[in-house]
């Protein structure tokens, strides 16, 4: 091992360890910790509470890799929120924590739109990467 | 020709068991509500390329190992986004690769400091694990067809911090296993392809066995 090698290595571990804990500072402050907060998702600019879109809307129960999931049909979602050709347009799913995804309008037709009990509202896709499987939704954003 | 036999036996048994490791000890971390994927790549990724490094010497085998592990880690029944994870292991495997080459002699007993050696598992470990995820987040979206940078820049902060703690880990991974190494253990010849082609293939009838089992 060389001396200039010697004095890099501790030089990039602590270079990493830096990025990693104001990194952490940075996705810690942008959590959201209000419940209510989380029923609500924001669909073409608009936003709905998932409890009553769930009364609105007939849920529907599609075959995924991970088994049947039962949820809202996303074009019927879609629909509801005004955007008038569903297979028309992309559409970016996004997180709060912020992960997102773009999905196009021909796989938004075969999605389901589901929530658990700490209303974390996620999104199945029958026939795409569990990647775009987006949990913990804070916006559907239409392109 | 035998020295090349030997080596690419070695790829496909740390390969093999790095895969196996991840196809049926990932998914039973996650289960258990632990950080499987930081335990993954900072413990058991980190381990089997350092003792492959250790043992053979060779550069370029870790490339292999990761081809290996991703392959079989494709085929895994349990878990979440196959083609993601296979890709990220993949790519662990090219990174580990890139850093040795670069930062570390081929001989890591060389290496004396244990500053030195607890720098370059932090660096490795935390490289590794978030260049394989960035990659991931390319390759996955572009294998359906499309990829949109925002998408990744949005994330990036909570793939950097999510890099953290396996950095940590692989802080003291690796100069363990490179201690470990110093220990002197060798293969007898007439032992080392039956031993290191059965646990392959254990490895991989286990894996596959189970993936088909439970419907393909």
């Amino acid at each position: 091992m060389t001396m200039g090698k010697d004095k890099l290595i501790p030089f990039l571990a602590m270079a990493v360890i830096l990025i990693g804990v104001f990194s952490t500072l940075y996705v810690n402050a942008q959590q959201i910790e209000n419940v209510d907060d989380l029923k609500i998702i924001t669909i073409n600019d608009s936003d709905y509470n998932i409890d009553k879109l769930f009364e609105i809307i007939e849920t529907k129960t599609i075959q995924t890799d991970d088994g049947e999931k039962t949820g809202l049909p996303l074009n019927q979602v879609l629909t509801y929120s005004k955007v008038s050709c569903v297979s028309c347009n992309s559409y970016t799913i996004k997180a709060h924590d912020p992960y997102q995804q773009t999905v196009s309008g021909e796989e938004m037709q075969n999605g389901v739109l589901t929530y658990d009990e700490k209303y974390n509202i996620r999104v199945y896709f029958p026939n795409l990467a569990h990647s775009f499987w987006v949990y913990n939704i804070a916006e559907i954003e239409v392109n | 020709m035998n020295e090349k036999m030997k080596l690419f036996a070695g790829i496909l048994v740390f390969g093999s068991l790095w895969g196996f490791s991840e196809c049926i000890i990932g998914p039973a971390l996650s289960d258990a509500g632990l950080p499987s994927g930081a335990i993954m790549t900072g413990l058991f990724a980190m381990i089997f390329l350092t003792m492959s490094r250790l043992f053979y010497k060779h550069r370029g085998m870790q490339v292999g190992m990761g081809l290996v592990a991703g392959s079989l880690r494709f085929f895994n029944p349990f878990g979440g986004c196959q083609v993601c994870s296979a890709i990220a292991i993949a790519a662990e495997g090219m990174i580990f690769e890139l850093i040795f080459n670069y930062l570390a002699e081929i001989d890591l007993n060389q290496i004396k400091s244990i500053t030195t050696k607890a720098s370059l598992g932090i660096f490795t470990a935390y490289g590794v694990y978030v260049s394989g995820y960035i990659i991931t987040q390319i390759l996955t979206p572009l294998s359906f067809g499309s990829f949109y940078v925002e998408n990744l820049i949005s994330f990036l902060p909570s793939i950097l911090a999510s890099g953290l703690i396996v950095g940590l880990i692989g802080g003291i991974t690796i100069p363990a296993t490179i201690e470990l190494g110093k220990i002197d253990f060798k293969l007898a010849d007439k032992l080392y392809y039956p031993t290191t082609l059965g646990l392959s293939a254990i490895c991989w009838i286990v894996v596959l066995g189970t993936w088909l089992m439970l419907g393909a």
